[in-house]
């Protein structure tokens, strides 16, 4: 047994060596990168949904199977396409499925079985590519300014919108829903968190689907609730205070992603859906 | 049959005792692979670091006009992680002229791309004049290159109308200048070896709505001195090559002055 776990602790850390630049490359993103700041959780959500499925570890054993090593081949293709074709999706890719590999390896297909959600939580590791980023960046930021120019409007405070600007304020103070407040920041972050409470409970399959389909939306009204107050302090408020407001307004919107799916659920089972799927957490 | 299929799952079963074996192997294949470097990794460096001390060095003085250093004009710069950034307002002696020069060196093409003014500036609480939008033959060192002209506006605090003009481009490694992102982006696909040689963006800004030849002429009597050292630096093609000798990064490589 203790052999068996020598051997796969050498497997993971022949993989972390062979890949040692896209695991560089992904440490200093997730680090320096405030856009990718949900690698940084990753890992924790990972281990969060492994630990709720620790009971199942009963299921796993030695049982080498030959898929690992096709799958260590597929990685390394990955890998090396990836760097050659400057893909780097595909190379960060390479570099989590070849911890995947060296699992597979030495369990067979069954902790597939057993730890799937932990498992493919592992991929958002890989930082956001570009043309994603930049494909939603914009959008974002466009339904951003519009639903909290709409809720200022509502509520009777005197905002004018221009552009991605919302003037707020006596004297007026441009507010520009920009890079730092569009929410792009925060979408991979909350997608992670939707994803860390789907499979935290015995969702069914369906609820699981819409769930996670309802997350961007999730994000969206995360972002604008946390946008509409923040407007306000940066129109009535000092810029140290607005800027330290804004932060922490930022840090407040994963509990409050975690209260809407509450929300949702709660309302799911008042109307009467189904939405667990009661099992023994051990199958 | 049934002798066929107990057969099969022995092999089967051989095949995969043999899996953590097979994996090692695969993974020193892996190793090999990717051991294989893209390119001259000391050549890289040594180019990064040239364009990082040469831009250190960028004047506070161009002709006749003086240089501030100011933040960058769209505070992108913990995105970009850029290898080194000068930005600086020059203001010209004798006139009220300002213009806000902002060089960034990225030593990956791939940190550049998305972010040029039609992104930045938006993105930042500007809105784009799409018909302000063209290219301007520009003296940069006593070489014609074409920067693209931006227009933007926006509301001041009391709700008067704010206007800035900014012209763009990127130089990148054996002298390429490109305008549009979408060429970078190109640029930056042919892989790693392309990425890694680096990008700098040039972009000038000014503050108000000046005409074409207003733009041209502040742009000219700016960069007519810019540092002939640097642009070599940024120019130098990055070899791939092993061998020192063949190292061109600190050839004269003769430009025209």
């Amino acid at each position: 047994m203790t052999q068996d776990y020598l051997l796969l602790g050498l497997l993971l850390l022949v993989a972390v060596w062979v890949a040692r630049d896209a695991w560089g490359d992904m440490i200093s993103r997730a680090l320096n990168d405030p856009e990718n700041g949900q690698a940084l959780f990753a890992p924790l959500v990972a281990f969060y949904l492994f630990w709720l499925r620790r009971s199942r570890l009963q299921f796993l054993r030695y049982r080498p199977s030959i898929v690992g090593p096709f799958v260590l081949i597929l990685a390394t293709t990955f890998l090396w396409w990836g760097i050659e074709r400057d893909v780097l999706a595909v190379w960060h890719g390479g570099a989590v499925l070849l911890l995947i590999g060296c699992v597979l390896t030495m369990t067979g297909l069954e902790v597939v079985r057993q730890f799937a959600p932990a498992i493919i939580c592992l991929f958002f590791l890989i930082p956001t590519p570009g043309a994603i980023r930049l494909a939603l960046a914009s959008p974002l930021q466009d339904f951003a300014t519009f639903f909290t120019i709409s809720i200022l409007d509502t509520s009777g405070v005197q905002a004018v919108r221009d552009g991605s600007v919302i003037m707020i304020g006596e004297p007026a103070v441009p507010v520009a829903i920009g890079e730092a407040c569009n929410g792009m920041r925060m979408v991979f972050a909350l997608l992670l968190v939707v994803f860390g409470f789907v499979f935290s409970a015995p969702f069914r399959i369906e609820t699981r689907i819409l769930l996670l389909a309802l997350s961007p939306l999730i994000a969206l009204a995360c972002n604008v609730i946390r946008l509409v107050p923040t407007s306000l302090v940066y129109g009535h408020a000092s810029l140290d205070f607005a800027l330290q407001f804004h932060w922490i307004a930022g840090l407040v919107m994963l509990p409050l992603a975690l209260l809407i799916l509450f929300g949702i659920v709660r309302l799911l089972m008042w109307l009467d859906i189904p939405t667990m799927n009661w099992r023994l957490a051990a199958r | 049959m049934k002798v066929h299929s107990s057969q099969i799952a022995q092999v089967m079963l051989r095949t995969n005792r043999l899996a953590p074996i097979f994996s090692i192997a695969v993974m020193i294949g892996a190793s090999f692979l990717m051991a294989h470097p893209v390119s001259n990794e000391a050549n890289v460096l040594a180019h990064r670091a040239r364009i990082a001390d040469e831009m250190s060095l960028f004047p506070f003085q161009l002709d006749g006009w003086h240089g501030r250093d100011v933040p960058i004009p769209t505070a992108a710069e913990e995105i970009l992680r850029p290898n080194s950034v000068v930005s600086r307002v020059f203001t010209e002696l004798g006139t009220n002229n300002k213009t806000v020069l902002a060089l960034i060196h990225c030593s990956d093409i791939r940190d550049m791309v998305g972010h040029h003014p039609p992104h930045c500036y938006p993105a930042a609480g500007w809105s784009i004049d799409v018909a302000g939008t063209q290219d301007l033959a520009i003296k940069l060192a006593g070489e014609t290159v074409l920067m693209r002209s931006y227009r933007f506006r926006r509301l001041d605090k009391i709700g008067i109308e704010q206007q800035q003009a900014v012209l763009s481009m990127f130089l990148l490694p054996d002298s390429r200048r490109l305008t549009d992102m979408n060429d970078l982006r190109a640029s930056g696909s042919q892989g790693r070896r392309a990425s890694a040689m680096g990008v700098a963006q040039l972009q000038l800004v000014y503050e108000g709505n000046p005409t074409d030849r207003e733009l041209t002429e502040v742009a000219n009597a700016l960069l007519r001195n810019f540092p002939q050292p640097l642009l070599d630096a940024l120019d130098a093609p990055v070899t791939d090559s092993f061998d020192d000798s063949e190292m061109p990064l600190r050839q004269d490589r003769g430009r025209n002055q």
